[in-house]
């Protein structure tokens, strides 16, 4: 339909959610960048970061990295096995997909109890299975390494799902006679996965990456529960939140976006390239 | 009579491609008029222009002498039925009928509802939902829609393409008789010669967004205003010998000034046709009272020509 | 379909490996009801629990949820009303910014949808803090309503994709017959088109619900004294050391949502994602 007027009531009918968007995400986050670069007086002053970096020098930084760079490893890891398997045909697999999705389901802060139970350091399960084989109780969250590792296994259980099913999405487009043919070529396994179906998933891949790599960086709830005691970026923001004077908070809030977007920016490098490429 | 459709000077721009070219129209109250066309020239698009889908990039639409040009479909009291039918898949037979009536704020609707049912012989299958019902069925339920409100005129794009070859004889013959029965005015988009030559009472031939002729089918047949018409229009494009055509059955096989070698032969019903190419290589399509083996050079005299002048 | 070369003697290793994959998944979940059920001294009390206990009482859930009903059954309301107000709103502003953006030039379309999705990249905390300040100002601090529309922003612009993508999926020409049929712009709108999204606003309905029920970071700080389901369950499981109370609340939040997933199941799918991400 070509009428001018009903394109005007279309733009009518998005307004209400643009116009959300941008009062209740845009301006706020404007709002924190520029409320970090200011003091309650609102003058100019780059204090906060100073005041933030000398508290908790350049850890939170490095920490949030390696977080999110080994759940992202993990949870590829997994969802790449997850997705072939469902990509095939096997007695259940319904039934399969459909356990491998109920992470998916149980909230974040659920998922951080049970983890908690699971790596206690007294009466957790994790032991038991330690003692089984011969080692002696861990105190799981008390180390940086043994921590990692809990946070890492608690965040992939509620997160590899959607991975799977972003890449399974993705394994379905690439058209089995591509297989085929790899393999009468004399392809094996291996080289049939990356030279067939990884640069065929680059797009599904990149998406993948935005949209867990976001949530990685502002993994909040499961650190927060206990289960990753060194700091974060967003721990770390968090506890410098004060309603009164939230300036310092902000300077951290702002560290946390721009991080963000200087990893989504490379993300879409990547999507854009591999596009070209495909 | 009165005219009842008027398209002036009607242009119509996707992007850069244009689809209608400058088309002047004029359908008459009670007419039965078919656009044909070969898939892709704009049909659907003329259509879509008349009922107020689609806005002209330039020219104007008149209806019982009024300019719609501007108006938005429900402004427009015509009906239209699309190639596909276009049932609303969450209402059943009844209220699918009964939809253009509610938006009309119409009163008696079930009365309505059942008088145009009854006319269809549709009456039976009101309470079904629309995926339960046959092809044919779709078809009525889609006319009777369009029936329902007493529309000021019927367009109609197509509507039998979907139907199976025996369903659709049926439906073609039906959709005749209402029309007279109602005497009302339809405009036919079709891409299939038999609908136009049963149907129309003039037929407009649309070829790239332009008409190349609009006169009733035998004229199409017997005087196309230029080669593609002869061409497009009858079982056989029409033969070209010198620049004139002529139609299969204007020859008479046996003897003449004219010959062609024959390449094939073909049956229809009791008559014979014989294909062959003449020594300018044209092909040449011949009624032939005999058999011809293949290889054989056959005369034959022209009755009758159509000179199509210095036309391309 | 198949991605790869099915050799169907390899079927029994995949039953094996999905067997043996999915017994860790539930295992976790295991986990949870079987403290919920067993007496402590077999779970958390034990020094080396074993995954198989033997005792099993209803005392566990009855303590968490009498001794602490009050409480328990504000933060309850308290997350019920948010849940529905964001899914309410989710699926009305859904709904309709879809259905415009599917009748606006591609140009433009495609800048809004990019608008949409550039803020979907900007982190809760960031947008939280500075809301708390404009909230406690607002009168909306602490409050289900200004919670529910701060998590509005983390659903909106998903929900604007999934029903984007059932919008698409419509056959074109119902809309331009109902227009011919006499309905109005907006009488097609609501009695043609919503009818027949109604499967997919619906299923935004429940993502967007769910999403809420399982919310965090705006929820602590947004609603930190009037807490919500999830932030119950923190403030016992860390703050309080209540492992067996937190266990219990756990087991409520997790039923409806489960519920949900599975009901859900056909959309969750990764191309809904992947259609609404790709942009
Ligand atoms: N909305 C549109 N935007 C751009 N081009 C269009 C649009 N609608 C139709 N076209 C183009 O206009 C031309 C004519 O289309 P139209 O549907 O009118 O043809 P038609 O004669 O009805 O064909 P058919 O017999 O296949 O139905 C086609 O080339 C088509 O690709
Ligand atoms: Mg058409």
């Amino acid at each position: 339909m070509k009428w001018a007027k009903d394109e005007l009531t279309a733009f009518l009918l998005i307004l209400p959610a643009l116009l959300y968007v941008v009062i209740l995400a845009f301006i706020p986050a404007l709002e924190s960048v520029y409320g970090s670069f200011t003091n309650i007086h609102s003058n100019f002053t780059l204090y906060n970061y100073s005041f933030v970096l000398n508290l908790y020098g350049y850890s939170p930084i490095v920490n949030t990295f390696i977080v999110t760079a080994s759940a992202l490893g993990f949870q590829f890891l997994i969802g790449f096995v997850v997705a072939s398997l469902l990509s095939k045909q096997f007695k259940g697999r319904t039934v399969f997909s459909a356990i491998f999705l109920l992470p998916f389901g149980v909230a974040t802060i659920v998922t951080a109890v049970i983890f908690h139970d699971i790596f206690s350091s007294y009466g957790g399960y994790a032991n038991t299975l330690v003692r089984a084989f011969g080692g002696s109780a861990l105190d799981w969250t008390g180390s940086f390494s043994t921590s990692l590792l809990v946070v890492v296994l608690a965040d992939s259980w509620k997160n590899a799902p959607i991975v799977s099913l972003i890449l399974l999405a993705g394994m379905t487009t690439i058209p089995p006679d591509l297989y085929s043919q790899a393999m009468v070529d004399g392809a094996g396994t291996l080289r049939r996965f990356f030279h067939i179906t990884l640069p065929n998933l680059a797009p599904f891949i990149a998406i993948a990456l935005m949209v867990r790599g976001i949530s990685e960086f502002n993994i909040f709830a499961i650190a927060k529960a206990g289960l990753f005691p060194s700091p974060l970026l967003t721990t770390m923001t968090y506890s410098l939140f004060d309603i009164v004077n939230p300036h310092p908070s902000y300077a951290g809030a702002t560290i946390l976006l721009g991080f963000i977007m200087i990893f989504a920016f490379f993300i879409m490098l990547y999507r854009d390239r591999s596009a070209k490429v495909a | 009579m009165t005219v009842k459709l008027e398209l002036k000077n009607v242009t119509k721009i996707y992007g850069k491609h244009k689809v209608i070219n400058d088309l002047s129209l004029t359908v008459e109250q009670g007419e039965f008029f078919v656009i044909l066309g070969p898939s892709g020239t704009g049909k659907s698009t003329l259509l879509k222009m008349m009922v107020g889908i689609e806005q002209p990039t330039s020219g104007k639409i008149f209806i019982d002498g009024k300019d719609v040009t501007k108006l938005p479909p429900n402004k427009r009291n015509l009906a239209m039925v699309f190639q596909n039918y276009a049932l609303y898949p969450n209402m059943n037979v009844f209220n699918n009928i009964a939809f253009p009536l509610r938006m009309h704020h119409r009163t008696n609707i079930s009365q309505r509802v059942r008088e145009v049912a009854e006319k269809l012989n549709i009456s039976d299958i009101l309470g079904k939902r629309v995926n339960q019902i046959s092809g044919g069925q779709q078809q009525r339920v889609a006319l009777a829609r369009a029936m329902v409100r007493k529309p000021a005129m019927f367009l109609l794009d197509e509507p039998l393409s979907n139907l199976d070859a025996r369903v659709r004889f049926s439906a073609r013959a039906e959709l005749k008789r209402i029309q007279q029965e109602l005497e009302q005015t339809f405009v036919f988009v079709t891409h299939d010669q038999k609908e136009a030559e049963a149907l129309g009472d003039r037929v407009a031939v649309l070829n790239k967004g332009e008409f190349q002729q609009i006169a009733p089918y035998k004229e199409l047949y017997e005087n196309p205003a230029n080669p593609w018409v002869g061409d497009f229009v009858g079982d056989f494009p029409m033969n070209l010998v010198d620049g004139k055509g002529f139609r299969p059955e204007w020859a008479s096989v046996g003897s003449g000034d004219y010959s062609m070698v024959v390449e094939s032969m073909e049956s229809i019903g009791d008559v014979s046709f014989i294909f062959g190419s003449d020594s300018n290589g044209e092909h040449i399509v011949l009624r032939a009272p005999e058999k011809y083996p293949i290889g054989t050079t056959v005369k034959y005299t022209v009755n009758r020509f159509k000179d199509f002048g210095n036309q391309p | 379909m198949v991605s790869e070369y099915n050799n169907p003697g390899s079927h029994k290793y995949f039953f094996i490996i999905a067997l043996v994959f999915s017994i860790i998944v539930l295992i976790p979940m295991y986990v949870l009801v079987i403290i919920a059920f067993a007496v402590p001294s077999q779970t958390i009390a034990a020094y080396y629990p074993s995954l198989i206990p033997t005792k099993f009482t209803l005392s566990n859930l009855m303590h968490a949820f009498s001794g602490y009903s009050s409480i328990l059954e504000a933060a309850f309301i308290k997350s019920l009303i948010t849940a529905t107000i964001v899914g309410a709103l989710a699926a009305f502003l859904g709904f309709h910014a879809s259905y415009g953006l599917s009748k606006l030039p591609v140009r433009l379309s495609s800048l809004i949808i990019s608008v949409l999705f550039f803020s979907t990249m900007i982190p809760s905390l960031t947008i939280a803090i500075p809301i708390s300040v404009s909230f406690l100002k607002a009168g909306l601090y602490d409050s289900a309503l200004g919670l529910a529309l701060a998590q509005e922003l983390v659903v909106l612009p998903m929900t604007i994709f999934m029903i984007t993508g059932t919008l698409q999926s419509l056959p074109k020409q119902i809309e331009l017959q109902a227009r011919v049929d006499g309905a109005g712009f907006f009488q097609s709108l609501y009695s043609v088109i919503f009818p027949l999204a109604l499967p997919g606003v619906l299923a935004a309905f429940l993502l967007s619900w769910m999403m809420s029920w399982d919310e965090f970071t705006f929820a602590i700080i947004l609603s930190p004294v009037h807490p919500t389901l999830p932030i119950l369950i923190y403030l016992d499981s860390t703050a309080r050391g209540n492992i067996l109370y937190a266990s219990a609340f756990s087991l409520i939040v997790t039923i409806p949502v489960i519920l949900i997933t599975m009901a859900l199941s056909k959309f969750i799918k990764g191309n809904y994602m992947a259609s609404g991400l790709t942009g």
